[in-house]
């Protein structure tokens, strides 16, 4: 039995794919376990039965934020203070916006495009006044969990067919080229699966 | 000014409440700013365009679990060991998901049905799991914010008229007659304004 901790997800990027790009960019050795379907067996091995899960030893977590969270807090990624740690977790959340509101919109033209044009400005129209405040999104002398949330749901919206939507923000598209060059995240990226969402 | 930390949020429950539930469990006083819009004003407060927000003296936060984990780090509410944060943040997040969940069956009248017959039963389903192991639900030796979330989504699942669904579930009724009963509550929770939803 591997000891890594082994990340359980479907094969697209969604919200596994923040798991993804965390532990790659931390440097944490584990399992990247991608599954068709949930069966009953996997089922029974999530607490609300849903992907993705995450085995650390003896220990299954599930939850997106939750684990991403407790990979960060092993490698004090969660910010120092109580205010930056408050701003790390607004900016998380806001990642889980952008993506609920896309797969809310989907298969509705009126909703599509109102996320488009109005709610997914508004949140880079966010990300840039903070990145242009400092270049760690959640104000900090250092790169936390927030800032590579940011960059994998603006990395994941672009992915999506809106990059025209994200070429203006020059901070943002900044962030973009510092973690997609980054020594431990660059190999993944030009590696990874494609996938269809 | 006041030096009261200030809610602004929409005169309805919805992602509001679990800070109103949660301030006045903690005994935390503040003010309950309900609002009927976001007028442009209000928006340039905002960090993301969107209530609830936040004022802690000079500090503006956004994000509803962003402010609650906030304001439970300070009354050290968030859990005692890594696990237990990590499944403090696993219920939190099983939270938000119904909320989602709800939010997607207003929007898509084929989800109505699931939503209730599918996904408040999976949750509910593993709340009472969670709760006959232990009836702190995120394991330890203490009530957590994560109790607190799970009472107030199941209070809310309530106000929206699925009763009936929670019924059966014996380890979650407790749950819900403990903090209804809870002398920081009981008070705030008949007195509260009516809300659908």
């Amino acid at each position: 039995m591997s000891t890594k901790p082994t990340l359980t997800y479907f094969g697209v990027r969604a919200r596994g794919e923040f798991i993804r790009v965390l532990a790659h960019y931390l440097g944490v050795d584990f399992v990247d376990n991608r599954v068709a379907s949930i069966d009953d067996e996997l089922r029974s091995k999530t607490t609300f039965g849903q992907l993705p899960i995450y085995q650390d030893g003896s220990v299954t977590l599930a939850q997106t934020g939750a684990i991403a969270r407790y990979i960060a807090e092993q490698h004090n990624f969660l910010g120092k203070t109580p205010v930056e740690r408050a701003h790390v977790n607004e900016i998380v959340d806001s990642a889980f916006d952008i993506i609920s509101s896309y797969f809310r919109s989907k298969g509705n033209a009126e909703e599509s495009e109102k996320f488009k044009t109005a709610i997914l400005p508004r949140f880079l129209n966010s990300y840039e006044k903070k990145l242009a405040t400092n270049k760690h999104s959640a104000g900090g002398d250092d790169y936390t969990l927030a800032d590579v949330f940011l960059f994998n749901i603006v990395d994941y919206v672009e992915f999506l067919g809106f990059a025209e939507v994200v070429k203006p923000f020059a901070k943002i598209q900044e962030h973009l080229t510092h973690f997609r060059s980054h020594a431990n995240l660059s190999k993944y990226i030009s590696s990874r699966p494609t996938t269809t969402v | 000014m006041s030096t009261k930390p200030v809610l602004t949020y929409f005169g309805v429950r919805a992602r509001g409440e679990f800070i109103r539930v949660l301030n006045h469990y903690l005994g935390v006083d503040f003010e309950d700013v309900r609002v009927a819009t976001i007028d442009d004003t209000l928006r340039s407060k905002t960090t993301f365009g969107q209530l609830p927000i936040y004022q802690d003296g000079q500090f503006l936060l956004s994000q509803t679990g962003a402010i609650a984990r906030y304001i439970a780090e300070k009354h050290n509410f968030l859990g005692k060991t890594p696990v237990e944060r990590a499944r403090v943040n696993e219920s939190i997040d099983s939270a938000f998901d119904i909320m989602s969940a709800f939010s997607r069956s207003r929007a898509i009248p084929e989800e109505a049905e699931k939503f209730k017959s599918q996904v408040i039963p999976r949750f509910l389903n593993s709340y009472e799991k969670l709760l006959t192991v232990n009836k702190h639900i995120a394991g330890g030796d203490d009530y957590t914010l994560a109790d607190i979330f799970v009472f107030n989504i199941v209070d809310y699942i309530e106000t929206l008229g699925h009763s009936e669904i929670v019924k059966p579930y014996v380890k979650v009724q407790e749950h819900l007659t403990y903090f209804r009963a809870h002398p920081k509550l009981s008070k705030y929770l008949k007195e509260r304004p009516e809300s659908k939803f």
